[in-house]
C-alpha cells in the first residue's frame, strides 16, 4: 500500500471538478421534454465520476498560465461528451450497471438513451463554441479540428473493439489492442483534455505543436485503460455474472490476448468456444477457468508490469510535453495523475 | 621420490589487440551488442517480466509514432508532411536567439547523425555491388552517376526527370508505378536502349504522379526516375 | 593429481588493476582453480585510490580526487558483484553499492572570461537509462546509433544548461529524424530489389524536402569515399557535405554569439564536434581498423585545430577542463599541456554518450572504505591470501628470457607471532584503512609507532628480510599490478631481453599529483556558492579542480561535525618533486586559499586573506591552522599518474601479451583498451589479466575494450 505524504491530485480533482460541474448545470435544459430527453441527459453525470477528463483539462490550461475560467466550458464540453459516449457504449456493451446505479437504456430503454445520447454529444459542441467566441479565430478552428479528431479516433476505436466482439475468430495482437485503446481511450481520456487545455494556454499563445501531448495522453491513458481492466478482474467483492464482468463478455484485454498467445490447441479450442458463445450462454466454470491460467501464467503480473511501464514512460513523455511550463500546483497534478491510478486503486 | 612440480605456461591469446574498426562497432547494432550479464554467471540477471514490460513498451511507443504520421495525413490539419522535418520551418521563423541556437544545433546534430547512420548501411549495401578499381583518373570525375538521356513517348502532357542517387551504371528501369497506392492509372512502361531511357505514356493514361527506379547490374537502385502526366486540359491530377 | 592441484598466482600490488584481477580469478565458479597470494606495499590495498581514517578524527584522507564515471561499466559490475557476495547486514552503514556510490548529474568548469575574470559554468546531464554495470540487453549504449542519439542529447542539455542557467532541462529524447532517415536510406538501399516501386515513392518523397537532399549528397560524397578507399585522397569531395554546412552554420551563429558569452560556450562545445566530424572522416577513421587509435599519433588540440576548430575553442574551458580530469600535462608542466587524441575523443565518447545513471558518482565514503574494504572482506573470505608490508624488488628471467623465474620482494615489517595482519578498523560501524599502519600488530610496534613509521614512504628502507620467490614453488604465475613508476625498476630484466618492453618504458611517462583537504565550519553556501554541490574544473593553477565533498561529513567521526569538506587537486610539476615537495604543496594550498579561492567562496576570503578561523579541527591563528588540514605531494614511483601522450600508447604492453609464458601485468597503464589513467582503465586490465591466465571473461565481456 502506498501512503502519499502529499495527495497532489485529489484537491484539485475536487476543485476543478465543482468548478466544471457548476458549469456545466447551465448548458443541461430545464425545459420540457424533460421525461423523456433532458432529465435522461443529466443522468449520468448527475452521478458523480472522478472528473478527471475535464480537471486535466483546466489543469493544462492553468499550467500554460492561463486561469481556470478560461478552460472551464471547455472542460464541460469534454465531460459532456464523455457522459455521451457512455451513454452509447452501454448500449453497445449491453452493460446493466454504471456508477452504481441502471444503466439508462435500462431505465427507459434503448431508443430514449440513444437519443438522450445523440443529444448530449451534439449539446456538447456548445460549450465549445462560447469558448472559441473568447479567443482568436486560428485558435478557434484548431479546438474543432481536435474535436472532429478526437470524435473519428473514439469512434474507430469502439468499431474496433466492436468488430471483435462480432468476429470472435479474428486474432488481437497486443499491438492491436494499443491501437484500439489509443483511439477508444487515449483520445478523449489525455490527449484531448491536454491539448485543449494547451490551445487555451496564455504562456504559449495558445500554439501547440501538431502532435503535441499525443504521446503523454496514450501512454497515460493506455496505462490507465489496461490497470482499468486489470482491476476488473480482482473485484473480490462481486460474485457471479458480477464478478469479472469483462471476462463473461470476452473483453479482448490485454490478459486475454497474451493468453491465447500461450495456448495450446486444446486449450485454444476451449477459448475459441468461448468466445463464439454469447454473455447468456457461457459458463461460469470457463471463467473462472480464465482467471486461474491468467494467474498462473502470470499474464496478469506482466499486464500489471506492463501498465506500469507505460505509466512511467507516460511521466517521462509528460517531462517533455510540460517542459515548457513552470512548476505549480497544475502541472504537479497531471505529472502525479500518471500514477495516481496506481497508488490508490482506484 | 619428491615429484617436481610441472612449469605452468599461459595458453596463446587469440589476439592482444582490441578490434577497433568503427564497421566492426557498426555490425553489432542493437541486436548483436555485447552479451549481458557476467561469463561466469554472475549478476546481471534481469528479470522476464523487465524486459517484457521494456520491449512492449518501445512497440507501443512504435505505434503512437505512426499513429501520429498516418492521423496527420487524415486530418490535413497539418501542412508538413512529414512531422519531424517541421523545425526546418520553424527555424525560418523563430525569433528569439536561444531558440534559434537550438534549432540550429539540432539541425547541424541530426544531419550529422544521418551521416555517420548512412555510412553504415551504404557499407553494407555496397559490400557486394562495389564497382571495380577505379583508376586515378575516375577520382576527378563528378560524384553523381551517369545520367542517360531520356526519351519520352507520350500523346499528352508530361514531365518527367532523372535524379542519381549514387554512381554507377543503370542497367535496366522498373516501371513507373503511381505515387499514390491508391491511384488508379496503370504502370508506365520504361526501358534503357542505348544509354536512353524511354519512357512510354499510352494515350488517356491516368493524369498524376508515376515513379520508378533505374537499377544498376546487382538490382540496387541508382537512380529515381519521375514522370508527372497531366490531363489533356493541361491541369494536374 | 598434478592436473587437480590448484595454479597459484602472484599478484604484485593491490590497486584497482589488481584486486579486480584477484577477484576475476577466485570467483567461486571457477571452484578453486586458481589460488591467489596478493603481496602489497604497505599496510593497505588501493595503491592511487588508497585512503586513510585519521585516528582522532575519523577523516578521511585520500590521494586525490576520485569520481566515479557513469561509463565505468566494467569497475561498476565487479562493486555490484563484490557488495552482493558481501551481503552485508541490515543497518550497515555501507550495505549495498547504490549507498556506496551516489549519483551526481552536475558537472562545471570554470572560465576564464578576462584577464582576471572567472565565471562558473554548470551543466546539468539527465540520468541516463539503467545504472552502469546493468547487463548490456536491449538498449545498448554501445552501439553507434546509441552514440549518435545521445550526442543529440548531449547537444540539447548543453543548449538548455546555458537557456536555464543550470536548471534541469527536461528528458530530451530522439527526435524522429533519425529514424526517419535510416528508415529511408534502409529502404532505398536495402529493400531495394524486393520492393522497387514503393522505394521509388519513397524515394521521390522524401526527395522533395530540403533535408532529402542533403541525404542524397551525402550518399553522393560517401560513394565517393567507398568508390576510393584510399585514406587521405579525395579529401576535397568528402568534405562537399560537411564544409558548406559548417560554414554555414559556422557564419550563422558567429554573428550572433559574440554579443553573448553563454551562447558562445555552446559554439564551443558545437566546434569541437564539427572539427571531430571533419577531422574523423578526412583521416580515414570511419574506416580504419584501427579506429581512433589512429589519431593517437597527435595531441588533441592540435588535431581539433587543424580540423578547423577555432582557437578560442581550443583554449576554452570546456577543452581545458580535459586535460584538467586526465592530468595531462607532460612533467606536470601547465604550459604543456599533451593529450593523445584518439584516447580523448574515445574517453570524451564514452564519458558523454555511454554514461549511465549519471555522469558521475560520487563515494559515500574513502575510496578505500567503499571500494577496497568491501574486495579484501570478499577475498579473504574467498581464501586469497594478502602479504602486506611485501614490496616487490625485482622480476628475475629464466636463463632462456621465456619466463618470469623468481621474485624479489622486501618485508617491510613481520606481524607480531607469524599471526596475519588485520588491516581494518571501524569507524562509526564501517570497516575502514587506518591513515597508518595499525603497529601494534607488528613486531617493533611500539617503536614504529613512535616514528610514525610510514612504509609507503618513497624514501624507506626498512628491509626485515628479502624473501625470493620461485617459479612453481611459490607461484606458477606472476601478475605485475604495480602502478607504473614502478614497474622500469622492478622489470629490468624483461626491459633487456624484449624490445617492446624497452620501447614501452622509453614512451611511457608518468606525473606526480598534489592534493589538498581542507574541512570548514560553515557551508560552502554560506560562503557565497551559489550552484549544486559540484565537481569543477578548468581553474588556476596549482589547484585547477575543486570537488564539494559535504557527503562524507557523516562518515567521518568528528567530535563536532564539520559543515564542508572540499577537496582539490592537479598536477605537481616535476620541478617541485623533490626534497621540499610536501612543503611545495603546502604552501600551494595556503596561497590558494588566499588568493584564488575566492572566485568559489567570495565570503570565505577578506582583504586580509582567508579566513583561517573557518578550518575545523585546527589550533592556533593564521596560516599556521592550515597545518591541521591535509595535503599531499603524490611524487613516489607508484603514487604518480599514468599519462596519455600522443604517440606512446601503442607501446603499451597489453596484459593479453605473452612475451613471457608465465606472467602477465594489469594497470591503467597497460595496452588495456582505455588508455586513460583511471578506476576503469585498471579494472579493464584487471579482467584482461584474468582472460589471459585463465581464459575468462571472454573479451567480448570487458565493456569497451572492443571500442573504435
Amino acid at each position: 500500500m502506498n501512503v502519499q505524504a502529499f495527495d497532489t491530485v485529489t484537491p484539485v480533482l475536487e476543485e476543478y471538478g465543482s468548478l466544471t460541474r457548476a458549469a456545466m448545470d447551465a448548458y443541461l435544459p430545464k425545459w420540457e421534454p424533460r421525461a423523456y430527453l433532458y432529465d435522461p441527459i443529466a443522468d449520468y453525470p448527475a452521478r458523480g465520476g472522478k472528473m478527471m477528463r475535464p480537471s486535466i483539462c483546466i489543469a493544462t490550461a492553468a499550467a500554460f498560465g492561463a486561469p481556470p475560467e478560461r478552460a472551464v466550458k471547455a472542460a464541460v464540453s469534454i465531460e459532456m461528451l464523455h457522459n455521451a459516449l457512455l451513454i452509447h457504449d452501454d448500449i453497445e456493451d449491453e452493460s446493466e450497471e454504471r456508477r452504481g446505479a441502471a444503466t439508462l437504456h435500462v431505465k427507459h430503454g434503448t431508443a430514449l438513451a440513444l437519443n438522450a445520447g445523440d443529444a448530449l454529444a451534439m449539446m456538447s459542441m456548445r460549450p465549445l463554441f462560447d469558448t472559441a467566441r473568447s479567443i482568436a479565430p486560428n485558435l478557434a478552428m484548431g479546438l474543432f479540428q481536435d474535436f472532429e479528431r478526437m470524435g473519428r479516433e473514439s469512434a474507430e476505436g469502439q468499431a474496433m473493439e466492436l468488430g471483435w466482439r462480432a468476429d470472435p475468430t479474428v486474432r488481437v495482437t497486443r499491438n492491436d489492442y494499443l491501437e484500439m485503446v489509443l483511439k477508444k481511450t487515449c483520445w478523449l481520456a489525455g490527449i484531448f483534455p491536454t491539448r485543449l487545455g494547451a490551445m487555451l494556454g496564455l504562456s504559449n499563445n495558445g500554439v501547440i505543436a501538431p502532435d503535441a501531448f499525443i504521446r503523454f495522453g496514450f501512454f497515460f491513458g493506455a496505462a490507465f485503460q489496461i490497470h482499468d481492466d486489470v482491476m476488473n478482474l480482482q473485484e473480490r467483492d462481486a460474485y457471479g455474472k458480477e464478478m469479472c464482468g469483462d471476462l463473461w463478455e470476452a473483453k479482448r484485454t490485454l490478459m486475454l490476448i497474451d493468453l491465447a498467445e500461450q495456448f495450446g490447441d486444446a486449450d485454444t479450442a476451449r477459448l475459441q468456444k468461448f468466445l463464439a458463445q454469447t454473455r447468456e450462454t457461457r459458463e461460469e466454470t470457463d471463467v473462472l477457468w480464465l482467471l486461474d491460467v491468467m494467474h498462473e501464467t502470470g499474464a496478469l503480473d506482466r499486464a500489471i508490469n506492463f501498465a506500469k511501464a507505460l505509466a512511467q514512460a507516460a511521466v517521462a513523455e509528460f517531462d517533455q510535453a510540460f517542459a515548457s511550463v513552470p512548476a505549480s500546483r497544475d502541472k504537479t497534478f497531471i505529472r502525479d495523475l500518471t500514477t495516481w491510478t496506481f497508488q490508490r486503486g482506484h | 621420490m619428491t615429484q617436481s612440480k610441472e612449469r605452468l605456461r599461459r595458453a596463446d591469446p587469440d589476439r592482444t589487440q582490441p578490434y577497433r574498426s568503427m564497421m566492426h562497432a557498426f555490425g553489432k547494432g542493437e541486436a548483436g551488442g555485447p552479451p549481458g550479464g557476467h561469463p561466469l554467471g554472475i549478476g546481471g540477471a534481469v528479470s522476464a517480466g523487465q524486459s517484457y514490460a521494456d520491449r512492449a513498451v518501445q512497440e507501443a511507443s512504435d505505434l503512437v509514432d505512426r499513429h501520429i504520421r498516418t492521423g496527420a495525413a487524415k486530418t490535413e490539419q497539418i501542412d508538413n508532411s512529414f512531422q519531424g522535418m517541421s523545425w526546418l520551418s520553424t527555424l525560418a521563423q523563430s525569433q528569439d536567439l536561444a531558440g534559434l541556437m537550438t534549432q540550429a544545433t539540432k539541425a547541424y546534430s541530426e544531419i550529422t547523425t544521418m551521416w555517420v547512420e548512412l555510412a553504415a548501411t551504404i557499407r553494407d549495401h555496397l559490400a557486394n555491388t562495389r564497382a571495380p578499381a577505379q583508376t586515378d583518373g575516375a577520382q576527378n570525375a563528378a560524384p553523381a552517376g551517369e545520367t542517360p538521356v531520356l526519351r519520352l513517348r507520350a500523346s499528352c502532357m508530361v514531365e518527367a526527370r532523372v535524379d542519381m542517387l549514387r554512381p554507377g551504371t543503370p542497367e535496366r528501369a522498373t516501371q513507373l508505378a503511381p505515387e499514390e497506392a491508391d491511384q488508379t492509372g496503370s504502370n508506365l512502361a520504361a526501358r534503357l536502349e542505348d544509354g536512353h531511357l524511354v519512357v512510354t505514356v499510352p494515350a488517356g493514361q491516368t493524369p498524376g504522379r508515376y515513379n520508378g527506379l533505374l537499377l544498376d547490374g546487382s538490382g540496387g537502385p541508382v537512380g529515381v526516375i519521375m514522370a508527372e502526366v497531366f490531363a489533356d486540359d493541361g491541369s494536374a491530377a | 593429481m598434478d592436473k587437480a592441484r590448484p595454479k597459484k598466482v602472484a599478484i604484485f600490488g593491490g590497486g584497482c588493476a589488481g584486486v579486480s584481477a584477484a577477484f576475476e580469478l577466485t570467483r567461486p565458479e571457477r571452484n578453486g582453480e586458481f589460488e591467489v597470494t596478493l603481496y602489497q606495499m604497505g599496510w593497505r590495498l588501493g595503491g592511487k585510490g588508497a585512503s586513510g581514517r585519521d585516528a582522532a578524527t575519523g577523516r578521511i584522507e585520500e590521494h586525490g580526487l576520485h569520481l566515479w564515471m557513469g561509463f565505468y561499466e566494467n569497475a561498476f559490475r565487479f562493486m555490484r558483484d563484490c557488495y552482493a557476495e558481501l551481503d552485508r547486514p541490515a543497518g550497515h552503514p555501507l550495505r549495498t553499492w547504490d549507498e556506496a556510490f551516489v549519483p551526481d548529474n552536475y558537472v562545471g568548469v570554470t572560465e576564464k572570461l578576462g584577464d582576471s575574470q572567472w565565471a562558473n559554468w554548470a551543466a546539468f546531464f539527465p540520468p541516463s537509462a539503467g545504472l552502469p554495470g546493468d547487463p548490456l540487453s536491449g538498449q545498448n549504449p554501445f552501439s553507434v546509433s546509441g552514440y549518435l542519439a545521445h550526442c543529440m542529447r548531449l547537444l540539447h542539455t548543453l543548449m538548455l544548461s546555458v537557456q536555464d542557467r543550470g536548471h534541469e532541462p527536461p528528458n530530451i529524447k530522439d527526435t524522429g529524424v533519425t529514424q526517419a532517415a535510416s528508415q529511408l536510406v534502409t529502404s532505398l538501399l536495402s529493400c531495394a530489389t524486393k520492393d522497387t516501386l514503393g522505394t521509388a515513392r519513397r524515394a521521390v518523397k522524401y526527395g522533395q524536402l530540403a533535408v532529402g537532399t542533403l541525404i542524397l549528397e551525402a550518399i553522393n560524397t560517401l560513394q565517393t569515399l567507398l568508390g576510393a578507399l584510399r585514406p587521405g585522397q579525395n579529401a576535397a569531395a568528402t568534405q562537399s557535405l560537411l564544409d558548406p554546412l559548417a560554414i554555414t552554420i559556422r557564419r550563422f551563429l558567429e554573428n550572433m554569439v559574440i554579443t553573448d558569452p553563454e551562447t558562445r560556450r555552446i559554439w564551443e562545445v558545437i566546434d569541437v564536434v564539427l572539427a571531430i566530424v571533419r577531422g574523423v572522416l578526412r583521416e580515414g577513421v570511419l574506416f580504419s581498423p584501427r579506429g581512433f587509435d589512429l589519431l593517437d599519433k597527435y595531441d588533441w588540440r592540435e588535431w581539433l585545430l587543424s580540423h578547423g576548430a577555432a582557437q578560442a575553442t581550443i583554449d576554452s574551458a570546456f577543452i581545458r577542463g580535459s586535460y584538467d580530469l586526465l592530468f595531462a600535462f607532460e612533467e606536470g608542466d601547465v604550459n604543456l599541456p599533451s593529450l593523445a587524441a584518439g584516447q580523448a575523443i574515445r574517453g570524451a565518447m564514452r564519458m558523454f554518450f555511454t554514461y549511465r545513471g549519471a555522469l558521475f558518482w560520487k563515494m559515500q565514503a574513502g575510496m578505500g572504505d567503499v571500494v577496497f574494504a568491501p574486495a579484501y572482506e570478499v577475498l579473504k573470505r574467498r581464501g586469497v591470501k594478502f602479504e602486506f608490508f611485501h614490496r616487490l624488488e625485482k622480476l628475475g628471467l629464466s636463463a632462456d628470457k621465456s619466463h618470469v623465474e623468481t621474485a624479489t620482494v622486501t618485508v617491510q615489517a613481520e606481524v607480531k607471532e607469524g599471526a596475519d595482519y588485520d588491516p581494518l578498523v571501524p569507524v562509526k560501524g564501517l570497516p575502514c584503512w587506518p591513515a597508518l599502519p595499525q603497529y601494534d600488530q607488528l613486531k617493533y610496534g611500539t617503536q614504529l609507532g613512535k616514528k610514525r613509521w610510514n612504509p609507503e614512504e618513497p624514501d624507506d628502507d626498512r628491509s626485515v628480510s628479502i624473501k625470493t620467490l620461485k617459479v612453481t614453488e611459490d607461484f606458477d604465475f606472476a601478475m605485475l599490478a604495480v602502478g607504473y613508476g614502478a614497474v622500469p625498476g622492478i622489470s629490468e630484466e624483461l626491459i633487456a631481453a624484449e624490445p617492446a618492453w624497452q620501447r614501452m618504458v622509453d614512451s611511457v611517462q608518468t606525473v606526480a599529483t598534489q592534493a589538498f583537504q581542507v574541512w570548514l565550519d560553515e557551508n560552502v553556501d554560506d560562503l557565497g556558492w551559489q550552484h549544486p554541490p559540484i565537481n569543477i574544473s578548468g581553474y588556476v593553477e596549482p589547484f585547477d579542480t575543486w570537488a564539494d565533498m559535504r557527503q562524507l561529513i557523516e562518515k567521518e567521526d568528528w567530535p563536532t561535525d564539520p559543515k564542508a569538506i572540499a577537496y582539490f587537486c592537479s598536477v605537481l610539476p616535476d620541478t617541485q618533486c623533490g626534497e621540499g615537495a610536501d612543503a611545495a604543496v603546502r604552501d600551494g594550498a595556503i596561497n590558494f586559499l588566499n588568493r584564488d579561492v575566492a572566485h568559489f567562496w567570495p565570503d570565505a576570503v577578506t582583504n586580509e586573506g582567508f579566513r583561517w578561523e573557518l578550518l575545523s579541527g585546527a589550533e592556533g591563528t593564521g596560516e599556521a591552522r592550515f597545518e591541521s588540514q591535509f595535503w599531499t605531494a603524490n611524487t613516489s614511483p607508484t603514487e604518480r599518474y599514468v599519462l596519455s601522450l600522443p604517440g606512446t600508447l601503442d607501446q603499451r604492453i597489453s596484459p593479453l601479451d605473452n612475451r613471457f609464458d608465465n606472467f602477465t601485468v594489469a594497470g591503467d597503464w597497460t595496452g588495456c583498451g582505455h588508455m586513460a589513467g583511471c578506476v576503469e582503465a585498471a579494472v579493464m586490465s584487471g579482467l584482461l589479466a584474468a582472460s589471459a591466465l585463465s581464459g575468462t571473461p571472454h573479451l567480448s565481456h570487458i565493456i569497451g575494450y572492443d571500442h573504435p
